[in-house]
């Protein structure tokens, strides 16, 4: 007896005739919601999205099928509930598609049976397992929203109508099964390792009772099904589709790089003001998000109450966008929880402030956390630069304190109001001359390497100590540099991360034509954010330069022997917790270079916080918010540096001039000025260097601070 | 003019394709089943698609299913759901009959499946009804700027 099982079992003629014949409907429903998404996001600007297909799909099979960026050591929980239900849904999927291939094509049109013997032993249990992946997935993820309740997690009526019907759908499988089996006394039950104990007890009935539950099961369980296919394209259980879609067509260019506005100088539109304004794949991307929360975990403004939350943001546009595009959507997400996201509010919004509220746009920092951590590659920061460049161009509305900045960046090109005739002023503390581009150029020489010194280095008084160390170990190692001095400017991240782009352009062409003039080949640079801007996005105005921050520098300059470090150094000794800037770590993948210049110093013990490298936690200066009150929720500099105490170190080693501004304030914030200091990673080396003059580089760079001398106080500059 | 003749093709195809099931069906021809489903899936999709892609309106229908979304939401839950817990109570009612017939352990152990299931299916059906309720509330109102403040 070979095994096998009798495909609709039970069921007359009129079961297929309604099963195939109320197919059209679920299809019907799943086409014209994803025709209507389509539709919604071809409203949106034009961008090109199809190059490297064949990479493209890879990635959007790694990262959805294969579960990359859904799985996580942090997440192994949500993570793991994820995967279990994939795994059921679609074996099931698979499943279903195997017996139709049996039973409506190789069986009645080839006379050939595959649904026996071995293959259908292994089937059975196949299915079984899968079907107990989906059920208790689907009963994890309930779990996890009704009794873990993690605090990025809401749950809205469509989580819990879709998680229902999972388990609705895997429970009548398994009764349908176990009814056939409790009659039909299948001698390979036991292969259905579920439903065969159940149908041992179900065989007790009468079998016309089993019979008809059998049928009623069978019916029900067909118009489940076709009912939640029906609901797919209204409801999160889109994110099958609008994911795959969304890491297909995500952005390939380097993550720190904004797109901008191309021929400013012509254009009538200046960000966006109205869904119409983002592009195709933008809309794409909102559409993407099934409200996970992950975005939020590491969130600098959702971790200290600020209206922003990045999952609300791309919520908001989506449930506007559903709106506008006429789409029956997300109805059921109108429940106490989601009711902020004004699903259904109606179309006869403005985009700003109706639908994302100026406090939402001013509170970003940009720090890329919700990008690094969103598993569908949602890019949230593009998304709030272009309503704040409509603000910014269009409106004419930011936050007062930014005047200032956009008034100097323009008459002295930095943000400070220092002439730029100062910006080499710091050079004067050193013992060896710095010479400017200008005076080599004039020689006829030529420099090993430009040293960008930001405008932060070059005029805040703490972050010119740092420049100084720097220097010192580039003349240490006998590096031959040089600075532009009064002809360096702004790289024009801070008006582009705010929203002036027109600004920024103009600052950033300005470098350009001045690192061009000199023939630039190779930047060094101590500040991230002009890192960023000089590698990533200068090559978009014909900029082409080897960019490298001072911590790459450093650590090479010390594995290469080129400078010699002291370990009695009385800065070399004790715990050091470091932290990750977002513009070097997140937007350009530089965490080891920091940690191993550190570990150079034997007597410094590494200690890490909690939330470090691609989960590192702002230190609440980017996006121009360094220029800005906080004004709303809790000090994220203060959460920081509370978190860097909590590791019991005394030192907190920074690599980037607004952290440290950013720190300076925080350490005075928590009152911890006593105990614990921020060093530049360059101060921390320069003053363990052993110098040819002997000079004491501790005291010079920082450890004057550990006998308890209060630091200089780091201003803002106005 | 081309999507109207997309769509008479689309609504064509369903037909035929009902029309081949039920001579499968009736007609005892299963070898035709396969391009009545392809045929009634492909029609279903192209109906869908040319609907979806065109202007979005305000179809009375869909306003009728929105304004009872609630009510059948809640008949569609117990639909769904009763047939199974009928099958499960079933098999807790006889456990007792079916250890006496034999093999105990295996039918105490499917007594057990069948009581998890029915857990799990009847407090699917209360949560699913209580997020259903859920949606019947009005929209909160209030600028988002608003609702971010009361967040934080």
């Amino acid at each position: 007896m070979i095994p096998t099982r009798e495909i609709l079992w039970n069921i007359t003629a009129l079961g297929p005739i309604l099963l195939y014949t109320l197919m059209a409907i679920p299809f019907v429903f799943l086409a014209y919601g994803l025709a209507r998404r389509v539709r919604m996001w071809r409203q949106g600007q034009p961008e090109n999205r199809f190059d490297q297909l064949g990479r493209r799909l890879w990635h959007a099979i790694l990262m959805t099928v294969l579960h990359g960026r859904i799985v996580r050591r942090r997440n192994r929980f949500g993570g793991l509930m994820h995967l279990a239900i994939f795994v059921g849904f679609v074996t099931l999927f698979i499943g279903t598609v195997i017996v139709m291939i049996e039973a409506d094509i190789t069986v009645p049109i080839f006379g050939v049976s595959f649904y026996r013997g071995d293959f259908y032993l292994v089937y059975k249990a196949v299915m079984n397992l899968a079907g107990l992946l989906l059920i208790g997935g689907s009963l994890a993820a309930l779990y996890r929203r009704y009794v873990r309740r993690p605090a990025t997690l809401e749950t809205t009526g469509d989580d819990v109508v879709i998680l229902a019907f999972l388990v609705v759908l895997g429970v009548q499988g398994f009764a349908v099964q176990a009814l056939r089996m409790a009659v039909t006394d299948d001698p390979w039950g036991p292969w259905s390792f579920v439903s065969y104990p159940m149908a041992l007890t179900l065989s007790a009935l009468p079998e016309s009772w089993l019979r008809a539950i059998h049928v009623a099961n069978w019916y029900i369980h067909f118009l489940t099904n076709f009912v939640f296919l029906s609901y797919v394209a209204y409801s999160k259980m889109i994110h099958p589709f609008t994911s795959f879609a969304n890491v297909l067509f995500r952005r390939l260019k380097p993550v720190g790089a904004l797109d901008p506005i191309e021929n400013i100088e012509e254009a009538e539109v200046f960000g966006a003001g109205k869904l119409e304004d983002f592009t195709w794949a933008q809309l794409l991307n909102v559409d993407a998000c099934m409200h996970c929360g992950r975005c939020l975990e590491y969130c600098p403004t959702f971790s200290t109450g600020k209206p922003l939350r990045p999952r609300d943001v791309v919520l908001e546009l989506a449930g506007y966008m559903a709106d506008r595009g006429g789409i029956f959507s997300g109805e059921l997400g109108q429940g106490e929880n989601s009711a902020r996201y004004r699903w259904g509010a109606g179309p006869d919004r403005a985009l700003i402030p109706d639908v994302v509220s100026p406090a939402e746009l001013w509170d970003c920092t940009t720090c890329g956390a919700c990008m690094a951590q969103c598993p569908v590659y949602i890019e949230h920061v593009p998304l709030i630069v272009g309503m704040r460049r409509h603000l910014v161009l269009e409106q004419g509305e930011f936050p007062e304190e930014v005047t200032s900045v956009f008034t100097n960046l323009e008459r002295l090109g930095s943000p400070y109001q220092f002439p730029p005739n100062q910006r080499a002023a710091w050079t004067k503390r050193l013992d060896q001359p710095v010479p400017e581009m200008a005076e080599v150029a004039a020689r006829g020489e030529e420099v090993e390497i430009l040293f960008w010194v930001g405008c932060l280095g070059s005029f805040d008084s703490r972050n010119q100590r740092t420049t100084v160390a720097l220097a010192r170990i580039l003349q240490a190692a006998g590096i031959k540099f040089a600075i532009l001095g009064k002809e360096e400017s702004c790289t024009g991240d801070p008006a582009r991360r705010i929203g002036n782009e027109y600004l920024a352009q103009m600052m950033a062409m300005q470098a350009v034509e001045t690192l061009n003039t000199y023939n630039v080949k190779k930047v060094v640079t101590a500040c991230p954010h002009c890192f960023n801007a000089i590698k990533n996005e200068f090559p978009q105005i014909g900029g082409n330069y080897e960019v490298i921050h001072h911590s790459q520098l450093i650590n090479q300059l010390i594995a290469e022997g080129r400078i010699t470090l002291d370990p009695n150094s009385a800065l070399a000794r004790g715990a050091v917790t470091y932290h990750d800037p977002c513009y070097l770590g997140r937007y350009n993948g530089e965490y080891d270079a920091p940690r191993e210049a550190l570990a150079a110093l034997p007597g410094l013990e590494l200690r890490e916080m909690r939330r470090n490298r691609n989960t590192s936690f702002c230190c609440g200066g980017g996006g121009g918010r360094l220029f800005m009150e906080e004004t709303r929720g809790t000090r994220i500099n203060q959460a920081r540096v509370r978190e860097a105490i909590d590791t019991g170190a005394e030192l907190l080693a920074a690599a980037c001039p607004f952290c440290m501004t950013m720190f300076e304030d925080g350490i005075h914030g928590v009152g911890a000025e006593e105990s614990f200091k921020v060093l530049d990673i360059a101060e921390i080396v320069a003053g363990s260097m052993i110098t040819p003059n002997g000079a004491d580089g501790a005291k010079e760079h920082g450890a004057a601070e550990s006998e308890g001398a209060a630091p200089e106080s780091a201003e803002r500059p106005e | 003019m081309l999507t109207g003749r997309y769509r008479i093709a689309s609504a064509a195809a369903v037909v035929l394709g009902i029309a081949l099931i039920l001579l499968s069906e009736l007609g005892g021809v299963h070898e035709v089943r396969v391009f009545g489903a392809g045929l009634i899936s492909l029609g279903g999709i192209g109906l869908g698609v040319l609907a979806g892609l065109d202007q979005p309106r305000r179809a009375e229908w869909l306003a009728w299913v929105r304004d009872r979304r609630v009510a059948l939401g809640m008949i569609a839950a117990l639909v769904s759901v009763a047939p199974v817990v009928v099958a499960f109570a079933a098999a807790l009612v006889v456990l007792p009959a079916a250890m006496g017939e034999g093999r105990s352990g295996m039918a105490l152990l499917g007594g057990l499946i069948a009581l998890l299931m029915l857990m799990a299916s009847v407090g699917c059906f209360v949560l699913a009804v209580r997020a259903i309720r859920r949606a019947a509330r009005p929209v909160t109102p209030g600028s988002p700027a608003e609702a971010g403040e009361e967040a934080a």
